[in-house]
């Protein structure tokens, strides 16, 4: 068995490179939302083990998270400047290319043998690496292992990064899906709970980070000629061309980058269109499959359910807050044969309350676990029967970001549409109460949202009317929410 | 007011003593490999593993947040004076180590030089607020 | 735990003793407080809700006390005053 660099693996290597950047730059926009990396499902503010922001939150007033936003720039984020909605679409959207990348590069690894380039063929390769490490304390360089393209230690690194890291990569992101999470709580369980997975999905971008280092260094310490002649070429020749042609291909990498940052800053309606045409077809066909069957233990209540979103500041609903909501009314009706009006007393009489301990996702990546009391969504849906046309639901709000909310991006009155198949689905739930008590104002008093397979954006708070539509193109701005409008977020929170 | 913070003290503790630890192992080593060291040599590297344990093990007392301090400060002044010695010995050659000094491709001196490096930088990531020592402590309350 | 909180034990209210809640209909009446619904100047003082902390837009010793018209035809009874702490509470 011969190994060298067939076409496939040389292809497969830069198409890596283009992928994994576009992860790494993603990815820290992602982090950029909430620059604080926890080990506990809680996230308790005070608890986490790493900042990466200095902004400062008030203590005699409320916060939410997205005050603790951070704007991170371009250069290492994409897009940069607080656009979560799109980095969200690029790192997903990555992800399904280096998937596809990575599976196409094990099956050719496998199929033609290559295999052996990275994996040992015997338990001398640990006492080979350690000289090579010593060697090249000593400024030199080892020899390459007898008949391979690597030295040792080479060769065990990118069996660990091959082998290891990346499929590590993969496994704890899909940890933080809360789809993924809802189903199956004991996978999430397997990486420490799910701000331990983010914590060493994090690390994980840490190691890339130092890889990429070290992997570029060696490359300048062997040749770079020589070595990137490897790469393109498949053989040590023309190393002169082979240097220009790896500068162009990292300029025609950094091109794309670049386009995809302006791209995401002049069109994010189409960046969002684009890109979530293609990962919606895995978080459709797969993650929404997925029902939630969480049961958390009462003693894993988050003791501070952190929040965001502040409460409607308009005098009608502090006038009603302090009249424990007497005065509040629920109006359901659009596409449905029995429209309702509902004041709190009667929304609870209409089924016996139904209550849930789960783990809430915020889509900036912080969670706690709660209890929440309510109506389940499939019984309100089936006492006003939605007509045949009916498509989805639409919640809406008594927050108006106009007023209410300084750190959102845009105005206006918040809602949220949910596909009407998901209705019935295990914890959807209209809570009421939470922790044993009536739903606190800045948790969404008096009804909010649970939508136990989604990202915590989707389950509308303070909410005072729900509408029943074949088509949300012509609510908002159309894209069926509203941090889908604003923010470009994707419609489904399945991830 | 940083805006890169960790709060991970006995981790930051633990990895600023491995690297003592690794400056004083290969002090230990070539120690123990080089033929007929000189007096001072002797002394030297005695003094170094000695001086390497000591601060690295003063960073680990539990009394308040001043004692493990004075861990660090030794730490930093044993490893800036190897740093600066080690790289003065690549230039010109000492009396008694032809081998050992006046050239640059000694891997275990690599090696204390990466750790001594390492040590220091761990050490201003602490004065500097990044990271908190054993002994210190947070007051995030967000 | 139940389930159905009942109207007493909403987290953020604050019930008062008598002596507050003389207080707050004193200064309904010095302000010359009259139900926006049908013009009565009775009211029942209820629960207090302190709004410094929740809302952005108030001022941090800010309270909304509830007040129930006493007229028994009002079509909307229930209405509020807004008061600092150290109008009703602080003694």
């Amino acid at each position: 068995m011969t190994l060298d660099y067939p076409a496939w693996l040389r292809v497969d290597h830069w198409l890596n490179v283009l992928f994994l950047t576009l992860l790494l730059r993603s990815g820290i926009e992602i982090l950029s939302t909430h620059p604080k990396l926890y080990r506990h499902e809680d996230s308790a503010p005070g608890t986490q083990w790493a900042k990466f922001t200095g902004k400062v939150m008030p203590k005699d007033k409320l916060y939410d998270t997205l005050d603790e936003e951070e704007d991170y720039h371009p250069i290492i984020a994409l897009p940069g400047h607080a656009q979560l909605g799109i980095g969200r679409h690029w790192h997903f959207a990555a992800v399904i290319g280096w998937i596809l990348v990575g599976s196409s590069y094990y099956i050719l690894l496998f199929a033609t043998g290559q295999w052996h380039r990275y994996w040992p063929y015997s338990w001398s390769i640990f006492p080979d690496a350690w000289n090579d490490i010593v060697t090249y304390l000593s400024f030199n360089l080892p020899p390459l292992l007898p008949g391979e393209p690597l030295d040792a230690i080479q060769k065990l690194t990118y069996a660990g990064v091959i082998f290891g890291l990346a499929p590590f990569q993969i496994l704890t992101g899909a940890a933080q899906s809360p789809a993924i999470e809802a189903r199956f709580p004991r996978y999430v369980r397997l990486f420490g709970g799910r701000q331990s997975a983010r914590s060493l999905h994090f690390l994980g971008l840490a190691a890339f980070l130092v890889f990429i280092a070290i992997h570029l260094s060696m490359v300048v310490f062997w040749g770079w000629g020589r070595l990137t002649a490897l790469m393109i070429f498949g053989s040590i020749r023309n190393t002169h061309w082979a240097t220009a042609l790896s500068l162009l291909i990292i300029m025609a990498v950094v091109t794309v980058h670049v386009a995809a940052t302006v791209w995401s800053q002049r069109s994010p309606a189409s960046v969002r269109r684009v890109l979530g045409a293609v990962i919606s077809v895995p978080r459709k066909g797969l993650l929404r499959r997925l029902d939630s069957r969480q049961d958390y233990p009462r003693r894993a209540l988050s003791a501070e359910h952190r929040v965001n979103g502040k409460p409607p500041t308009a005098e009608n609903y502090k006038v009603m807050a302090v009249h424990n909501f007497v005065d509040w009314r629920l109006r359901v009706g659009g596409l449905v044969e029995q429209p309702v009006i509902l004041d709190l007393a009667g929304l609870r009489a209409l089924a016996e309350p139904q209550t849930q301990r789960v783990l809430h996702n915020c889509v900036q990546g912080w969670t706690s676990i709660g209890e929440w009391t309510g109506l389940p969504l499939g019984t309100l849906v089936d006492l006003v029967r939605p007509l045949p046309q009916a498509r989805y639901i639409c919640f809406m709000s008594m927050q108006d970001n106009s007023t209410d909310e300084p750190s959102a991006h845009g105005g206006g009155q918040f809602y949220e549409v949910l596909d009407l198949k998901l209705a019935h689905k295990p914890q959807m739930l209209l809570a009421y109460a939470m922790n044993g008590e009536p739903l606190p104002i800045k948790h969404g008093a008096p009804l909010r949202l649970r939508a136990e397979t989604q990202v915590g954006f989707k389950m509308a708070k303070w909410i005072n009317q729900i509408e029943f539509v074949d088509d949300y193109a012509q609510i908002g701005k159309g894209r069926g929410g509203w941090r889908e409008d604003n923010v470009y977020y994707g419609m489904d929170g399945e991830i | 007011m940083s805006s890169i913070a960790f709060n991970l003290p006995r981790s930051v503790t633990l990895a600023a003593d491995l690297a003592l630890t690794g400056v004083a192992a290969t002090h230990g080593y070539v120690l123990a490999t080089t033929p007929g060291p000189p007096g001072y040599f002797i002394a030297y590297c005695v003094a170094m593993i000695i001086g390497c344990l000591a601060a690295a093990a003063i960073t680990w007392i539990d009394i308040d947040d001043i004692v493990p301090g004075w861990g660090w400060w030794a730490g930093s002044v044993i490893c800036v004076a190897f740093v600066i010695g080690y790289l003065i010995s690549r230039l010109i050659s000492l009396p008694g180590l032809p081998t050992l000094t006046g050239r640059w491709d000694i891997a275990p001196g690599s090696l204390a030089l990466a750790c001594a490096g390492a040590f220091i930088a761990l050490h201003l990531t602490v004065l500097t607020g990044v990271n908190v020592a054993f002994g210190q402590r947070r007051a995030w309350y967000y | 735990m139940t389930a159905t909180a009942d109207a007493q034990s909403r987290p953020e209210l604050v019930s008062l003793d008598e002596a507050a809640r003389d207080r707050v209909s004193e200064l309904v009446t010095v302000r010359g407080g009259r139900c926006a619904a049908c013009g009565g100047t009775e009211f029942e003082v209820g629960q207090a809700l302190y709004l410094g902390f929740l809302f952005l837009d108030e001022d941090d010793d800010a309270y909304l006390v509830a007040l129930t018209c006493r007229e028994a035809s009002c079509p909307q009874p229930r209405t509020a005053i807004r008061l600092h702490h150290k109008e009703f509470l602080a003694r």
